[in-house]
């Protein structure tokens, strides 16, 4: 069954239908769980809810099937956003000033492994992280942040700012940046 | 550019992790929480595999264990073989035996000659026209011995054992009687009957008392429904969550309402095994309950009732609840319809060692032939109880595991079947009144249940039961009994 038909069934409730979409997706919906989760058990918890919803809901999408991914991307977003605001504690500053050095260009980006990178992600403060997350990796523009986090749109630009100047600043201490032979 | 070089590197790295997933792990947890087409049939299957389930349980209790007529299987003549030994000349009991002209009744066997101390020569089942109970047979078969066959056996084992004993004191007795010695083999051998003894040994028969002591047992006849009283259902439920996965899966709506505590309606159909306990405050009676407890034909017991269950938060919850069970019985009761009639069938001799000497001992063989009647009682008692219980229920996932108590008021309502009038002819019974006192008694028992949460609204178990009455049942005045039960059935819980 293609992916468009098989959308059809699960809009008509079908079980093997449903089951059929569910090993399809489903390792791509966890990944984005996880980046929005901070462990594992979280990110199982956020993925079943997600899904719930997605089935629960699935008769209300109507758009192209290149849509579809997207689309239940978000619901995943959305419910892991509203256990982080749900837990949240701490109120940071939105107001925070860049201090990006556009100067200093090293190229030593394409030596980095995903391990360094996310070494370094973890060094972020959440608010940081998550919003440069959904501006990065998820494409969102900062209006849409503003939405989901409940902040202002400049708040969105202000902490992708800070998150990338952050992590420039944790790569140069790892010395990732001054490498002699890269630079 | 840095900014871009970094977003860049940072978007194609994490999109590319990818961490590994236990799909059938993730799909049983929400497999039962997403809306399904075939879900929302189901109810409906299960209702109707209730109802099924349910017009079963009456089709059996209605056409099976509902056979309440009673059939007289047949009757038999029951031929014994009987060495008396008596003087011939003086063997004036054959005139006397008001029985001698009922000759319809008399079967003569093959003579056995040969003697064996050690064989009890019996020849039974060979078949006698049916007796009737009623007119001038009756009066005769009532001054006869009316005793059942087994009865009649042991009696007659009996009855010989006091006349060899007799023998052996009245040869004692003889201190100057000659015997002539014979050895055994030689008489076995030449099969002669060779009265050896000059002087008359007078054996005295059994008394005519003695013969028809069992007479008295003719009141056991008189059959009184057998109570049993089957035991209901405990109503145990709860509404806890499986687990907190499912717990956050409930909208907020869904959690108020399923953390409430709530009523629920139970339906229940069982079906029991039972050990009954008999017991009588009259000797008369002890014959009769001890056939009845031999020739029992164990049938199961049904019930079928509807209960509503209050369930709290914790788990706790408190039913109370209506039945109507049915008792079935089966038993085959034998009674002697016919005159024990004693007839001569040949002369014969006994050997014997009196004081160390071989000698014989001349009498008859006589046959003693009686009429048995088996007949097949299938009585139904119909009891209403009303179960009230408590209990503890414990959620493992869907599954459900129940433990409770209860205890039943049991209200002896009707009787149908077959039974004696005072003057022992058989009656059909359909009443409400059969003589019972104690109609209410209490039941006490425990109950274990497993099964299995389908629906918010619905759940299904399976049950165990056992309970034991806490006071005897009395029939008439005479008999009374208690019982223990141990049942297996099915019950549907509809949360309201």
């Amino acid at each position: 069954m293609d992916i468009d038909n098989c959308i059809k069934a699960c809009q008509q409730y079908e079980a093997s239908a449903q089951r059929e979409l569910y090993d399809h997706y489903v390792d791509r919906l966890y990944n984005v769980s996880m980046r929005y989760s901070k462990d594992k058990h979280e990110a199982k918890d956020v993925l079943q809810d997600a899904l719930i919803k997605i089935f629960k809901n699935i008769g209300q999408f109507s758009g192209p099937e290149n849509k579809f991914l997207p689309w239940m991307n978000r619901i995943v977003i959305n419910t892991a956003l509203a256990k982080y605001n749900k837990n949240k504690k701490t109120v940071y500053s939105d107001f925070e000033h860049s201090n990006e050095d556009m100067s200093q260009d090293p190229v030593i980006y394409d030596k980095l492994e995903l391990e360094d990178i996310k070494a370094s992600m973890e060094k972020l403060p959440s608010h940081l992280k998550i919003t440069f997350k959904l501006f990065v990796v998820d494409g969102f523009k900062h209006d849409e942040i503003a939405s989901l986090l409940k902040i202002e749109a400049s708040s969105s630009r202000a902490r992708v700012s800070r998150a990338r100047s952050i992590l420039r600043k944790i790569l140069s201490n790892e010395n990732f940046l001054s490498c002699p032979e890269i630079k | 550019m840095s900014r871009n070089k970094i977003d860049d590197i940072t978007r194609s790295h994490l999109l590319a992790e990818s961490h590994d997933l236990d799909k059938n792990a993730i799909w049983d947890e929400i497999k039962h929480k997403i809306p399904r087409k075939k879900k929302r049939r189901r109810p409906f299957i299960i209702l109707f595999g209730i109802g099924i389930l349910i017009l079963s349980g009456l089709l059996i209790i209605n056409f099976i264990f509902n056979k309440d007529q009673n059939v007289i299987l047949n009757d038999k003549a029951n031929s014994s073989l009987k060495e008396i030994f008596v003087d011939k000349k003086n063997d004036s009991y054959e005139e006397g035996n008001p029985n001698s002209n009922l000759s319809h009744q008399m079967e003569i066997e093959e003579a056995i000659t040969s003697w064996d101390a050690n064989k009890e020569i019996v020849k039974n089942e060979t078949s006698k026209e049916s007796s009737n109970l009623d007119g001038v047979n009756r009066n005769k078969i009532l001054k006869s011995i009316l005793i059942d066959k087994y009865r009649a056996e042991q009696n007659f084992i009996k009855n010989r054992d006091v006349v060899i004993n007799e023998t052996e004191i009245l040869l004692n007795n003889i201190g100057n009687t000659e015997f002539k010695n014979r050895k055994t083999s030689e008489f076995v051998t030449e099969n002669k009957r060779e009265p050896m003894e000059t002087n008359v040994i007078d054996l005295k028969q059994p008394t005519l008392l003695e013969q028809h002591q069992d007479l008295l047992d003719s009141r056991a006849l008189s059959q009184f429904p057998i109570l049993e009283n089957k035991l209901s259902e405990v109503y145990l439920e709860n509404n806890k969550y499986p687990n907190i996965l499912e717990y956050l899966a409930f909208s907020d709506d869904d959690k108020n309402n399923n953390d409430k505590a709530k009523f629920s309606i139970i339906s229940f159909i069982n079906y029991y095994n039972y050990n009954r306990f008999l017991d009588t405050n009259d000797q008369e009676l002890s014959s009769y309950i001890e056939n009845k407890k031999a020739k029992e034909l164990k049938r199961f017991g049904s019930e079928i009732g509807l209960g509503l269950k209050y369930t709290m938060n914790n788990g706790i919850n408190f039913g109370i609840g209506i039945s109507k069970l049915q008792i079935n019985e089966r038993f085959i009761h034998s009674q002697v319809v016919g005159s024990t009639v004693q007839s001569v069938v040949s002369d014969t001799a006994k050997f014997r060692v009196v004081n160390g000497i071989r000698t014989y001992i001349s009498g008859t063989l006589k046959e003693v032939t009686t009429t048995t009647r088996f007949i097949e009682h299938t009585n139904k008692h119909i009891f209403f109880s009303i179960p009230i219980s408590a209990g503890y229920q414990k959620k493992f996932g869907n599954y459900l595991l129940t433990g409770s108590l209860q205890y039943d008021f049991n209200v002896s309502y009707n009787f149908k079947g077959y039974s004696f009038d005072p003057s022992n002819k058989l009656n059909t019974i359909n009443s409400q009144s059969f003589g019972l006192s104690n109609r209410v008694t209490g039941l006490i028992g425990g109950n274990l249940s497993l099964g299995k949460q389908f629906s918010n609204r619905l759940s299904m178990q399976f049950t165990m039961n056992y309970k034991q009455q806490l006071g005897n049942i009395w029939i008439g005045d005479r008999i009374n009994q208690s019982y223990r039960v141990l049942g297996a059935g099915v019950k549907a819980e509809f949360n309201l």
